[in-house]
């Protein structure tokens, strides 16, 4: 398995023995491949793939680029594979003294290896982390060269310093202390990092496989080694909820850079999978830059999102308000057990056919609120009940009406004259906050009970404009799960959850590490 | 069902949200939060910027103080000393070119959002890169030395002995810097290094002759021998440091920021060559004031801190020394800390070797190697008995100052490579000053090291 330095600037013979060119470079096909435009500053995501039969991972070596000492000076020209009978560290062998004089020229598809590799940054997929290539390892199958890998390592430095035979016996020498073995990674686990200002040359299809089977803190702390317009196209490779996931990973910063780098489009449509606190928070860091480039990203983002943000906004970013999130569930005193279960599972059922669960992912507590208006006088539809859906179906009216009915004769203490089966129940009621509900007390309730009869009080809820140290700090001390936010009536506002709080509380301990800048 | 009472009381800012039927605050601010707001609008004024840009809030200051550190004084004091303000027109020169490069190096670092090692290292390859990183690594080797020197000839103005500060210095440095919080430390250095901002000061006070010194800025002139040319040299390289560019460059690169705010940050880089050469200029004014004008206009040799701490007399009087020793002492530490830390960094990004002082020391041995080392170097360098601090520290900025044309051809074919900026590669006139600082720096070493080097070997140059 040689490696691409020691094949490199050794002599081209053709038969006879006669040495007509030195090698240049080698060029391999790449199956799947784009040219991503050059001008594109985003190193934006450009589509249109060229699928090819060849769906090896690992790259194909076509030809050689050899250089040509010529009359004229020298050129490149390219040499087909089946043209060379033999290519190894000692040199390449022609099989015709015939060479095609036409000046090198990469065709789509095509990797120049050298050209086009060394040097270059890639991101090491089971490694979590962002390196230079060094060397290319190739290995001789079925008689062709492939690119199976690319080493990392120091030795590889030292090679190309010095000379492989050179940098060999010096790496022999001091292995031990340095460790300048060679650290080859597997073509198959690399994603190369693209970005306009390397050409842009290399976009393939596999990396996008690759880097989807990331976990999003793995994938954020490559980002964090990339330059934005870098990193923009990175997560322009992973789908929105991916690039969400990833980007909610990240310091608020360092999102409005990434933000600001990406597609407009692209980064609203990011934003809305976003959870509402972090979309927030990242609108806030590119607010900070250009107040504009916000305005135009929350313009782009859907209705209903861009509102929960919106009022988000309002709130200091060191607050309660700035970190707190509006996905909870919020039911009225006087929903039954059993219709508040019924409901959520209508809810992520029906909602399953579109893939918009409404629920959020994780479901603490669920609040009791006292409704604003009498629950017989519902009349103004809330602001959340216009967009999300949230009656339950037929099906599940019949339902909650036989759970309500059985739970009526079973459970005595229960006041039958209270249920209102067929009044709609909002998992999102707006009103003043007076109880909680754990998933134990809902799951081991009697169907029938109201959850004002289960609620327990609420022993702590904070301001959106409290500080969000103290509120994370409450959080910790309490062993909460999550924390509701109240406005000055009691009204509820959302919740801040322990992750939030976590995020609030630790940053500190990173920053005591030396300032990036002293690079 | 009965009513429980709240099991836990919240106590302190949060105790009022406690109960829920009562309206509970009413939404006025808090101290901090009119601060923070007050803090951003004053950033987006326009008054601030170059109140920011003339160094006395972060990078700036940082910046300004990393250009007068221990091998500033000790050449902007030698300059004063030995030709009055005779070389006071070469600062405008100076700052000229330095303007131009630094501009250069921040335009990099925002149209890239790379450092330069990162950009060496991909456009000109492993070779490229290696000669680069070699150049730079004696470049800020020599800095790092004089930075000891410079805490030794503070030491001596205390009257402690170098053998015990400067070791104390070393282990410290690297003990902060990989285990402490050096944040924190980092404004003790600073806040000491704001001492010199008493040489302007010292200046006015040592009553110049303004005509004079207005004279001799405008009007070059030029002596033809080695010592002018070795102080020339020393000059330029100590105030257009080779490390100087790559701060620079991977500080803005940091900040991540696109074209449309590059405005402000060549803003920035000119308006902050142009206070920290103002600065240089004062402590050539000061030194030349005093020590010169009390020379009769012969000029003296610079020998030992003492002696430059002089030029602080009409300022402090007999209290100088200590003024200049913490001085001396807060710049020597600071650039002490941050010029080998990012050299190590510099070279190990090049390479791609693990970096980063939150490693150990086995994950990173490469970093951490070339780290020590250079702490080891410079402080064992400077504890050779009997080594004429003062002149250690000029003889490392002359070699600054020859090194940094290679350094220079490096930055100047990658800002006017059009791969890498784009349509914000160098204009005419930028590529005129910058290659003809390189062009004129390099022909002017050569004629120093000839001159210094011919006449001992008997073939009579410029005598």
């Amino acid at each position: 398995m040689p490696v691409l330095t020691e094949l490199l600037n050794k002599p081209i013979r053709v038969p006879g023995g006669e040495e007509v060119a030195t090698l240049q470079d080698l060029v391999a096909l790449v199956g799947e491949h784009s040219e991503a435009p050059a001008s594109n500053a985003s190193g934006g995501a450009t589509t249109a793939i060229a699928t090819s039969p060849v769906t090896d991972v690992y790259p194909l070596v076509v030809g050689l680029v050899a250089r040509l000492k010529t009359p004229r000076g020298t050129r490149q020209v390219f040499i087909p594979w089946d043209k060379v009978a033999s290519l190894d560290t000692s040199g390449a062998q022609l099989r015709s003294p015939a060479v095609n004089l036409r000046a090198f020229e990469r065709r789509p598809g095509e990797l120049v290896l050298r050209e086009g590799l060394f040097d270059r940054q890639v991101v090491d997929v089971e490694g979590r982390r962002v390196v230079r290539i060094n060397d290319l390892d190739l290995a001789l199958v079925d008689g062709a060269y492939r690119l199976v890998g690319v080493d990392v390592g120091p030795g590889a430095i030292l090679r190309r310093l010095v000379g492989p035979r050179l940098g060999e016996r010096v790496s022999l020498l001091v292995r031990r202390e340095v460790g300048t073995r060679a650290q080859l990674i597997d073509w198959a686990q690399v994603a190369p990092v693209t970005d306009a200002s390397n050409g842009g040359a290399l976009r393939l299809r596999a990396p996008r496989e690759r880097l989807a089977l990331m976990e999003p803190a793995d994938l954020a702390r490559v980002v964090e080694q990339l330059t934005p317009q870098e990193g923009a196209a990175l997560l322009g490779e992973l789908d929105e909820a991916h690039a969400a996931d990833t980007l909610e990973e990240l310091e608020d910063e360092q999102q409005g850079q990434l933000l600001r780098a990406m597609d407009p489009e692209r980064a609203a449509d990011v934003l809305e999978e976003m959870e509402p606190d972090e979309a927030t928070d990242a609108l806030q860091s590119v607010q900070s830059v250009s107040s504009e480039a916000a305005a135009d990203l929350l313009g782009r983002m859907n209705r209903e999102d861009a509102e929960e943000v919106q009022e988000l906004l309002g709130y200091p970013d060191d607050s309660a308000g700035g970190i707190m999130t509006t996905e909870y569930v919020s039911v009225p005193t006087w929903a039954t057990v059993g219709a508040v279960i019924a409901t959520m599972r209508a809810q992520t059922q029906a909602a399953a056919a579109d893939l918009d669960d409404p629920l959020p992912n994780e479901l603490p507590e669920i609040y009791v609120v006292e409704e604003d208006t009498p629950p017989a006088r519902v009349a103004a539809p809330v602001k959340r009940n216009a967009t999300r859906p949230r009656a339950p179906g037929a099906g599940v009216a019949s339902e909650i009406a036989d759970i309500e009915a059985r739970a009526h004769r079973d459970a005595k203490d229960t006041h039958a004259a209270e249920f209102t089966p067929t009044q709609p129940l909002s998992l999102w009621t707006e009103g003043r906050l007076v109880g909680v509900v754990s998933l134990r007390d809902l799951l081991l309730a009697y169907p029938a009970q109201t959850l004002e009869q289960i609620m327990r009080p609420v022993e702590s809820m904070a301001h959106p404009l409290h500080n969000e140290r103290d509120v994370a700090r409450l959080i910790a001390d309490e062993d909460l799960v999550a924390l509701p936010i109240v406005d000055d009536a009691g009204r509820m506002l959302g919740i801040v959850t322990v992750d939030d709080a976590i995020d609030v509380i630790l940053p500190t301990a990173w920053k005591k590490r030396i300032p990036r800048r002293f690079r | 069902m009965e009513q429980r009472v709240p099991v836990s009381v919240l106590t302190g800012p949060l105790s009022f949200a406690r109960r829920l039927a009562r309206p509970l605050v009413k939404r006025t601010p808090t101290f901090t939060q009119r601060l923070t707001q007050r803090m951003r609008q004053i950033q987006k004024s326009p008054l601030f910027r170059p109140i920011a840009a003339l160094g006395f809030l972060g990078p700036g200051l940082i910046a300004t103080t990393a250009g007068n550190d221990a091998g500033g004084i000790a050449t902007y004091a030698t300059v004063g000393a030995q030709y009055g303000y005779g070389l006071l027109w070469m600062m405008v020169v100076i700052t000229v070119c330095m303007a131009v490069v630094q501009e250069m190096c921040t335009r990099m670092g925002v149209a890239t959002g790379k450092g330069l090692s990162d950009l060496i290292r991909e456009r000109f390859g492993v070779r490229g890169a290696a000669f680069a990183m070699l150049t730079l690594l004696v470049a800020n080797m020599l800095v790092t030395i004089s930075e000891f020197a410079g805490i030794a000839a503070a030491s001596e103005l205390f009257g402690i002995s170098k053998y015990i500060t400067v070791p104390i210095a070393a282990v410290g440095i690297w003990f902060i810097t990989t285990r402490g919080s050096y944040g924190r430390v980092e404004k003790i250095f600073l806040a000491m290094t704001l001492v010199f901002l008493g040489y302007p000061i010292a200046a006015v006070l040592a009553r110049p002759d303004w005509g004079q010194v207005v004279a001799q800025t405008v009007i070059p002139s030029f002596h033809l021998t080695s010592t002018y040319l070795l102080l020339f040299v020393g000059t330029v390289g100590t105030t257009i440091t080779p490390y100087m560019q790559v701060y620079v460059q991977s500080s803005v690169a940091e900040k991540k920021l696109d074209m449309a705010h590059y405005g402000a940050e060549r803003a920035d880089a000119y308006v902050g060559a142009i206070f920290s050469d103002a600065i240089s200029a004062l402590i050539i004014i000061a030194t030349g004031a005093t020590l010169f004008v009390s020379s009769h206009g012969k000029g003296v040799p610079i020998s030992d801190a003492a002696q430059a701490a002089r030029a602080l007399e009409p300022l402090a009087g007999k209290y100088a020394f200590i003024l200049f020793a913490v001085g001396l002492l807060g710049a020597s530490l600071l650039a002490a800390a941050v010029v080998p830390l990012s050299t190590s960094y510099a070279i190990c990004e090049s390479f791609g070797f693990e970096r980063g002082v939150s490693f150990r020391v086995r994950e990173a041995p490469i970093f951490h190697g070339i780290y020590m080392g250079m702490l080891t170097i410079g402080a064992l360098v400077a504890l050779i008995p009997g080594l004429p601090l003062i002149e250690l520290i000029i003889v490392a900025q002359v070699i600054n100052g020859v090194l940094l044309p290679i350094l220079l051809v490096y930055i100047l074919l990658l800002v006017n490579d059009r791969r890498i900026m784009g349509k914000h590669v160098n204009g005419p006139i930028n590529n005129v000053i910058a290659w003809g600082t390189a062009g004129m720096l390099t022909v002017l070493s050569a004629w120093m090291i000839a001159s210094i080097i011919l006449p001992p070997l008997g073939i009579p140059f410029m005598q």
